[in-house]
This record gives structure tokens, C-alpha cells and sequence, in this order.
């Protein structure tokens, strides 16, 4: 997969959060996007868009990321969609639940765009 | 008197004394229990008092302990934020200060003819640290979530121990006093818990109470519960980084 071809939706409560995500993804080169405030409302994203990698933040109303992404790894059709989580929390526990929900890689905010490109160049 | 002038006691005279003697300690006695039977009620409303009152000691010391802890937490939570919020301002600040080099620049290459695509580019970049370094309005937004529930919690402890005072079984200018001692002033405490019982009488009523207000302060909640872990034992984004390899 290159940048051209990917699909991202980027799922944060905080509409400046998403702000932030979409124009740092715009400024390395990846034009397609999709927004959510939440899981609830991430989970009818996929539905309506092409969606092929997800960013995500883990404190949401509704639907909090790792329940988000639990709920994702359930499901046949979502199950192997990379996931990319951007989040305030830091501690070790934090990650270690992550990882065990199959959250892919992991940032803590704030991000900068070249940990972003490292992080997803990673996971295509 | 005795033949040889010695003094002989009266032994009328030596009954007389142990009998006005026993009749003053009988007396003494006598007004020991009077004070007794007096002091009795007293005694038996202290031990009530302190029967109720001991719990909500202990219930206070274990507050002043959670708090206690909590305080700290939350101080540590606002400094974060403060620094926070200084440290991307003065990013962004430099950067707005470059921009005006940078324009001040372009304007002189362009009067010149010269080729300013470098100029151009660095106005790009400088753009894009500044929406970058907005990020902390999130990050900061949730440790204020945060302490947010600190203080609230505290305030309910204490709204919980004042009632609790309130509520006794003991006189009103006692509960006056406890009262004053942590500043509260009665009269008021009444009206709060007066307009407490009307709201929780309203909210028993769920036709009344708004749905979309009800899902927002359960989401709210839901949120501040989920942001209350601060970052005491921090991973740091090199030890994340080998973790997923």
C-alpha cells in the first residue's frame, strides 16, 4: 500500500484534536480521510467509507477507543484493519491494555508529524 | 471536770459529734447524688453524641486522607497544564514572530524579482508547527477534566459530613457550633439542603428530567472517570516504540 491509496478515519472526541490529525496527515500526503467523534460513530464510518487505516484517540464519550477497537478485532469484515492509537495516556498499563485490545502502535500526545509518518509507514 | 482537774470528755457530748458527723456526710452524699441524678442526662446525651459522632470521625479522617492524597495529584495536574499551556504559547509565539521575518523577507525578494519558493516553504512550515503545537487544548483540557473531579469529590465529602451533622440527633446550638467550626453558616446550609431535597424529589421523576441532558452528564461522567489516571508512572514513547517493535 503507498500514501495514495490509503483511507483513514480519524476517530477523537476533541474536534481540534482532529483538526490537528488531518492537516498534519494532508501535509505528508495522505489526501483521503474520514472523521468520528467516538466509536459509536466511528463503527458507522466504516460502514458508509472505504476506510483501510484508523487513528484514534482512547478517552471518548459513547465508546471509548479500546472498546472501539475490542469491538473492531470482533468482527470478520474489521478485524485486520491496522489501528493506530494517539493518546494522552502514558502508563505502562495503559499501553500493555492496548496492545491486548490489538491496538497496532501507539503515540502519546502530543505527536509530532514525523512520529506520525514513522508510525503509519510502519503498519502499510 | 475529774477529781485531779483532767479533761474528761462528755460521752453525751462525743455521740452528739458523731452524729452531727455522720449526718454531714450523709448531707455530703445526699447532694453528691442530687449532682449525680442532675449530670445523668447530660452524660447520657454526651455518649449519644459520641456514639454518632464517631463514625463520622473516622469517616472524616479517612476523607482527610483520600483528599489529602487526591490534593497533591491535583496540584501536580495544574502545574502540568500551566506549563503546558506556557510552553506551546511561546512555540507558537516564535513562530509568529518568524512568519513576520519571513513575510517582511518575502516582501523585499518579491520587489526584487527573486525567487521565493524557500520563503514559501518555511511560511508552510512554520504554519503547520504552530496548528501542531494546539494540541495542547486537548492534553490540557483533560487534566482539567481531571481536577475538575477532584474538587467535586471533596465537595461532596463535605457536603456528605455536613449533613451528616445536620441530621443528628442533638441540640440545634450544638450543631451551630460544629458547624461554625468548619465555617459553614446554618441558615445557609439549610436553604442547600432544602433545594437538595427539591431536586432529588424532581429527579425521581424521569418524564421531567431532559433525555439529551441526562445522556450528557452520564457521558460526562463516563469521560471524567476514564481521564482520572494522571501520568505518575509514565511509559515513555521510546519504551512504547519497543514494545510494538
Amino acid at each position: 500500500m503507498n500514501k495514495n491509496d490509503l483511507f483513514i478515519l480519524v476517530v477523537d472526541d476533541s474536534p481540534t484534536m482532529r483538526r490537528i490529525i488531518k492537516n498534519s496527515l494532508e501535509r505528508l500526503g495522505y489526501k483521503d480521510s474520514v472523521e468520528a467523534a467516538h466509536g459509536k460513530e466511528a463503527l458507522s464510518q466504516l460502514k458508509e467509507h472505504p476506510v483501510n487505516f484508523i487513528i484514534t484517540d482512547w478517552n471518548m464519550p459513547e465508546m471509548n477507543g479500546l472498546e472501539f477497537v475490542t469491538e473492531l478485532r470482533g468482527d470478520d469484515e474489521y478485524k485486520d484493519l491496522p489501528v493506530l492509537m494517539i493518546t494522552t495516556r502514558g502508563m505502562k498499563d495503559d499501553v500493555l491494555q492496548a496492545v491486548h485490545a490489538g491496538v497496532n502502535n501507539y503515540i502519546v500526545k502530543p505527536f509530532t508529524p514525523e512520529t506520525l509518518e514513522e508510525k503509519i509507514s510502519k503498519l502499510l | 471536770m475529774d477529781q485531779e482537774n483532767n479533761f474528761v470528755p462528755d460521752p453525751d457530748a462525743i455521740k452528739q459529734n458523731d452524729y452531727n458527723e455522720i449526718l454531714s456526710r450523709i448531707k455530703h452524699i445526699k447532694s453528691l447524688f442530687a449532682f449525680g441524678e442532675g449530670i445523668l442526662p447530660f452524660l447520657e446525651e454526651l455518649f449519644i453524641f459520641l456514639k454518632e459522632v464517631s463514625p463520622m470521625l473516622n469517616e472524616l479522617s479517612d476523607s482527610i486522607m483520600n483528599t489529602t492524597g487526591m490534593m497533591p495529584d491535583a496540584a501536580v495536574e495544574l502545574e502540568s497544564a500551566v506549563a503546558q499551556t506556557s510552553d506551546a504559547t511561546y512555540r507558537i509565539m516564535d513562530r509568529v514572530e518568524h512568519i513576520l521575518e519571513q513575510i517582511d523577507a518575502l516582501e523585499k525578494q518579491i520587489e526584487e524579482g527573486k525567487d521565493v519558493s524557500k520563503e514559501f516553504s518555511e511560511l508552510r512550515n512554520d504554519a503547520h508547527t504552530i496548528m501542531n503545537a494546539l494540541q495542547f487544548h486537548d492534553i490540557v483540557s483533560q487534566k482539567l477534566v481531571h481536577v475538575r473531579r477532584v474538587l467535586a469529590e471533596i465537595q461532596q465529602k463535605m457536603l456528605n459530613l455536613f449533613t451528616r451533622v445536620y441530621e443528628m440527633h442533638i441540640e440545634d446550638d450544638v450543631k451551630e457550633n460544629i458547624l461554625a467550626t468548619f465555617g459553614v453558616n446554618v441558615a445557609e446550609f439549610q436553604r442547600l439542603m432544602e433545594t437538595k431535597i427539591n431536586v432529588d424529589n424532581k429527579m425521581t421523576d424521569d418524564s421531567d428530567a431532559p433525555e439529551d441532558l441526562k445522556k450528557k452528564e452520564k457521558e460526562e461522567k463516563k469521560k471524567e472517570e476514564e481521564t482520572d489516571k494522571p501520568n505518575a508512572a509514565d511509559f515513555s514513547q521510546s519504551d512504547i516504540d519497543d514494545l510494538f517493535g
